[in-house]
């Protein structure tokens, strides 16, 4: 699967824009400021529904237009087409998809996971530094592009846990309900809540067990010494000792969720939050030294900045190729200003690894690494874009 | 800002104070209905007035009707022992349409989420309750809980049942189906996936 071309208009810096891509390798590059990140937002766009950085849609309106539109053709394996268009008014504030011209009543059952995407920013760094947040929103991210099960579960949580936390808030702010009827409801709130955390959770824990082999081969990859990445997660049932292990079992799950919200019941309507479920969750990430025994080092407080990089390069390969296999497709990979903030030797890691990978979208400030990346794929499979006044310039 | 109409600044006030309709919007709507010929807004506003003066909430069931007690409370063909709750009047005439049910409903209006500020006591719960009164209603053997398939008509399901359970009686709820208007695909799927839970007995 890969974009063919992109359409944008009105969309950041870009009033009126075509883009031809190549199937393989795209490299967009000018000076900062000038616009390279919004043509992989575009593209997140229309993959993923929203931008992969997270930027409100009226941000990426231009200025003084009342709306934007980004279309893209995307053409698989097998020869098929399928274009992707979304809409965005402001006056509305609402986006509207159509897939092949029709319009589609919701981006996530028509489209979303059809064209997967892995994307690495700049940003990307916080998922080995950051808090657990942005571990959860990572794996989500990677979770959810294969299983559209899972997303639907996580949407719903998230629904409910907003709902529980404005009764929880308007109950201790002397809201008009009753304590009967508040305690029947949060009761109610609470047992739909074991059910989807004791999902999510099953799901959750299956997939660090899946993914750990593609982290492990693809950090084998990056260094030369037989250090070993290892992973575990925790929820607010294991707790943050270690060694205490639960059972993973979707019925007892469902209990253990059950008592640990009647544990936390008071807590929770004191500090009006909600305390247990999911949206606590963390990934831990440990590396297991050769040189020291074999012992396993949290990366997060014991690890030097080359071995975070690492370990988030790993990360981001093992995505590709895990989404690769279970979805079938190969995902759009997008490097958003990412190889100046990795040094020469992750960087000729990843280019060494281009012709593993399907279409790619690099951004850079320089022309740098073109030499590189030619030595390693054919030049007809690359396409370079020069940025400038908001215009893009083949070259 | 100079105030063009008081006239025009109340109706746009009162459209906007309408569901779903923002301030542009309930803009557009009075710039619309200027425009129209005198008749037609008299028409219009008539119907409101009609509406508000003829439709009620029906005594037993809550479904809108322009009697005191509603067509299907008041036959005599339907089963008095079977009541079918749904969220809305729309759902009523829904699942009429498909002749299989011969019970009662009753209509809630809404469903319970403290996010658009709607409680328990903002439905039609107390009315529900009401109707395993004895003395005054057919003994209800049978409850069947129709609501969305939301994060809120779920969890207004399990608080009804929570609510009826010291009543004993046998309450069901219907199968999860094909939400309308998704995706076959996506649909199949998650289905799949509850229906592989098995039947949920409440
Ligand atoms: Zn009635």
């Amino acid at each position: 699967m890969f974009l063919k071309n992109i359409y944008l208009n009105n969309f950041r810096n870009y009033s009126d824009q075509h883009i031809e891509f190549s199937g393989k390798l795209n490299y967009i590059y000018g000076s900062n400021g000038t616009g390279k990140t919004n043509i992989l937002e575009s593209i997140s766009f229309i993959t993923f529904g929203k931008s992969f950085v997270n930027s409100p849609e009226i941000d990426c309106l231009r200025f003084g237009e009342g709306e934007f539109n980004v279309s893209g053709n995307f053409e698989s394996s097998l020869g098929n087409e399928f274009s992707v268009s979304l809409n965005y008014n402001s006056a509305v504030r609402k986006k509207l998809f159509y897939l092949n011209k029709e319009r589609v009543p919701g981006f996530t059952s028509a489209v979303f996971g059809k064209f997967p995407i892995v994307f690495m920013t700049p940003h990307s760094l916080e998922i080995t530094y950051g808090n657990p947040s942005e571990r959860r929103r990572f794996f989500d991210i990677t979770l959810s592009q294969i299983s559209r099960i899972y997303l639907d579960y996580l949407r719903n949580i998230n629904r409910l846990l907003k709902l529980k936390n404005i009764l929880l808030k308007s109950y201790s702010s002397g809201g008009k309900i009753t304590g009967f009827e508040f305690n029947n409801l949060l009761e109610s709130y609470n047992d739909k809540l074991a059910e989807m955390a004791s999902e999510i959770t099953v799901r959750r824990n299956v997939f660090v067990k899946d993914f750990l082999p593609y982290l492990e081969k693809n950090f084998r990859y990056l260094i030369s010494s037989n250090d070993t990445p290892f992973m575990e997660y925790q929820t607010c049932l294991n707790g943050k000792a270690e060694g205490i292990g639960i059972s993973y079992e979707k019925e007892n799950l469902f209990s253990e969720y059950r008592r640990k919200l009647e544990e936390f019941k008071n807590e929770e309507i004191a500090r009006a939050t909600c305390i247990i479920g999911t949206h606590r969750d963390d990934y831990i990430f440990k590396l297991k030294k050769q040189n020291e025994n074999n012992k396993p080092f949290l990366l997060k407080n014991f690890c030097s900045q080359g071995e975070h990089k690492t370990y988030l390069v790993g990360l981001k390969l093992a995505e590709y190729e895990y989404i690769k296999d279970r979805s079938g497709v190969e995902p759009i990979l997008l490097l958003d200003d990412i190889l100046s903030e990795l040094d020469s030797d992750r960087v000729e890691k990843i280019i060494s690894h281009l012709n593993e990978f399907g279409q790619v979208f690099i951004t850079s400030t320089e022309s740098g690494y073109l030499g590189r990346l030619k030595q390693k794929v054919d030049g007809r499979d690359i396409s370079v874009f020069k940025i400038e006044n908001s215009k893009v310039i083949i070259r | 800002m100079v105030n063009i109409s008081e006239s025009l600044d109340s109706l746009i006030e009162e459209l906007s104070s309408l569901p779903q309709i923002g301030r542009k919007t309930a803009r557009r709507l009075a710039m619309f209905i200027i425009k129209q010929p005198k008749e037609k807004v008299e028409k219009l506003s008539k119907s409101l007035i009609d509406v508000k003066e003829k439709i009620k909430f029906c005594r037993i069931c809550c479904n809108i009707t322009e009697d005191d007690i509603c067509k299907i409370c008041s036959s005599q063909k339907r089963n008095r022992n079977l009541i079918c709750v749904v969220e809305d009047p729309q759902d009523v005439y829904a699942i009429e349409k498909t002749n299989e049910f011969k019970g009662l409903y009753h209509v809630l209006h809404g469903r319970i989420s403290p996010l658009d500020g709607i409680g328990p006591e903002d439905i039609k719960i107390r009315e529900l309750l009401g109707r395993f009164d004895e003395n005054k209603f057919n003994r209800i053997e049978e409850l069947i809980l129709a609501l969305n398939p939301t994060v809120e008509g779920e969890t207004t399901i399990l608080y009804l049942q929570k609510l009826l359970k010291p009543l004993d009686i046998k309450i069901s709820r219907i199968a999860r189906g094909l939400p309308v208007g998704s995706d076959l695909e996506f649909a199949d799927e998650v289905t799949l996936a509850k229906a592989i839970e098995g039947r949920i007995s409440l």
